[in-house]
């Protein structure tokens, strides 16, 4: 199939960049996304292109990973549902389609090169809060800690999330509720979570504040692009422990 | 007082000041509405209910409190509203597939100005009226002033189109704030926005009938 490429051109942070056309002939419907892009890139690099091969992120190519992650006309990881961009097909595009290609775009997502973007934003909301305390010692035995079955599954769910930054990106506000969300759910379910889980929720969403994203308006733009399909329910969630983290009684 | 601060300094403390203060005035809107239909039943009805709640004396005191509601509710929207537009300041060549999102839901602030814009003319021309003794010298209970009020083409239209728009920032307004103050559970999220567009479309409908009701009695 032949298409035809619009990619965000951008040299560095700093650099105004623009869209840049490129026209890719006999590609495979059997690529995925990225296979063309890397296509796209030995071809710029064989004509010695004034613009060199264009910058992108990608790491498993298994969708399991969170580090691709563009915008495809318009929407954060293309247009299949619950699917990251690694694991997008040509497929899922026409023949002389037009295919417009962009970086995720926040205040706090400053862009390093063309497609690539700086997500440690979501790095610094982990280190507030996304972690558990653990006693040292002898290992305990498997399964002492009990877990039922509903709370572990929908923990799991939650920590699916593979900190793409789709939600961001998808977001009319830019905001990164569901990503803390998801991190806060995934850990506040769990018994090994309750130590900090209220005090958790404050620090994460201080940090979301801090790093400059906006706040959620409720409008489920970003779960309908998550590719592993974390709902508004885990916002909820988020929002039900940071009101109930400020009203519960103070144990002494 | 730790948590006072971190309320106020964190966008979902605004967020819960938004939904609390929308909340009370969704539960004001019914109250209203419903008292409101007396105007179908009759003069002499809907001035004794007029006059019955104004005979007490806590009405000043609902009213400042309602006031301060407001406020408190336009403070918060203004100041997120900025916040979030300050989160992308560029933004995207190709504008944003919405999927999930409608008209309604994205634009919150807009139909919010109207409906701000609309009180006043509401309070201006309805509870301090009247107002332009030229037009309605004739008016002495309120429900002739409403009569008149709706009379004018004008008047009805502009009222017409605000409740409209009003039922739409109730659509997203209501399921929002369910989510917001984290009542909303995952497999429950439908039922919400349902009971949300019953509400908007009950209060948005109810209030239309008022101008549409009298303004086609005053031409027939
Ligand atoms: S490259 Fe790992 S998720 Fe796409």
């Amino acid at each position: 199939m032949d298409i035809v490429l619009k990619i965000w051109r951008q040299k560095s942070a700093t650099d105004k960049g623009a869209m840049q056309e490129y026209q890719l002939k006999d590609i495979s419907s059997d690529m995925s996304f990225l296979e063309m892009l890397d296509v796209l890139n030995e071809k710029l690099i064989v004509e010695k292109h004034p613009d060199g091969p264009v910058a992108f992120d990608s790491d498993c190519r298994e969708g399991i990973c969170g580090t691709c992650g563009v915008m495809i006309n318009g929407r954060a990881h293309g247009p299949l549902d619950k699917t990251t961009t690694c694991q997008l097909h040509m497929r899922s595009f026409k023949d002389k389609d037009t295919i417009y290609v962009e970086p995720f775009r926040a205040k706090s997502f400053s862009i390093i090169r063309d497609l690539t973007v700086d997500r440690s934003s979501f790095d610094k909301i982990i280190q507030r809060g996304g972690y558990v305390s653990v006693t040292t010692g002898g290992a305990c035995d498997a399964n002492s800690v009990l877990v039922s079955k509903e709370q572990a599954d929908q923990a799991m769910d939650n920590a699916a999330c593979i900190g793409c930054g789709a939600c961001v990106a998808s977001c009319k506000n830019a905001s990164a509720m569901l990503f803390t969300a998801a991190k806060v759910s995934h850990l506040g379910l769990l018994p090994q979570g309750q130590p900090e889980r209220f005090s958790r929720v404050d620090n994460m969403v201080k940090a979301m504040v801090d790093e400059g994203f906006g706040g959620c308006t409720n409008e489920g733009e970003c779960e309908a692009v998550c590719p592993k399909g974390i709902t508004l329910g885990s916002i909820a969630r988020l929002n039900r422990d940071f009101l109930y983290g400020k009203i519960k009684p103070r144990e002494l | 007082m730790n948590y006072i601060k971190l309320t106020t300094s964190s966008m979902i403390g605004e967020k819960l000041v938004m939904a609390t203060t929308g909340m009370v005035m969704m539960l004001f809107l019914a109250g209203h509405l419903v008292g409101n239909t007396l105007l179908f039943v009759g003069r002499e009805e809907f001035n004794l209910y007029a006059d019955f709640l104004n005979s007490f004396k806590m009405v000043y005191l609902v009213e400042a409190g309602l006031m301060l509601v407001l406020v408190a509710h336009v403070w918060s929207a203004i100041r997120l509203t900025l916040a979030n537009k300050r989160a992308r300041p560029v933004g995207y060549v190709i504008k944003r597939k919405a999927i999930n999102s409608t008209w309604m839901s994205s634009h919150m602030a807009h139909t919010g100005v109207v409906i701000l814009l609309f009180l006043i003319m509401h309070i201006a021309s309805m509870k301090l009226g009247p107002w332009d003794n030229e037009k309605i010298k004739h008016a002495d209970t309120l429900y002739d002033l409403v009569l008149k009020l709706f009379a004018d083409p004008i008047y009805s239209g502009i009222y017409l189109v605000c409740m409209i728009l009003l039922g739409f920032h109730l659509h997203h307004a209501m399921k929002s704030s369910f989510i917001t103050l984290g009542v909303a559970r995952k497999h429950r999220l439908d039922c919400y926005a349902k009971a949300s567009l019953l509400y908007s479309l009950f209060i948005s409908i109810g209030f239309s009938s008022f101008p549409v009701y009298f303004y086609i009695l005053s031409i027939i």
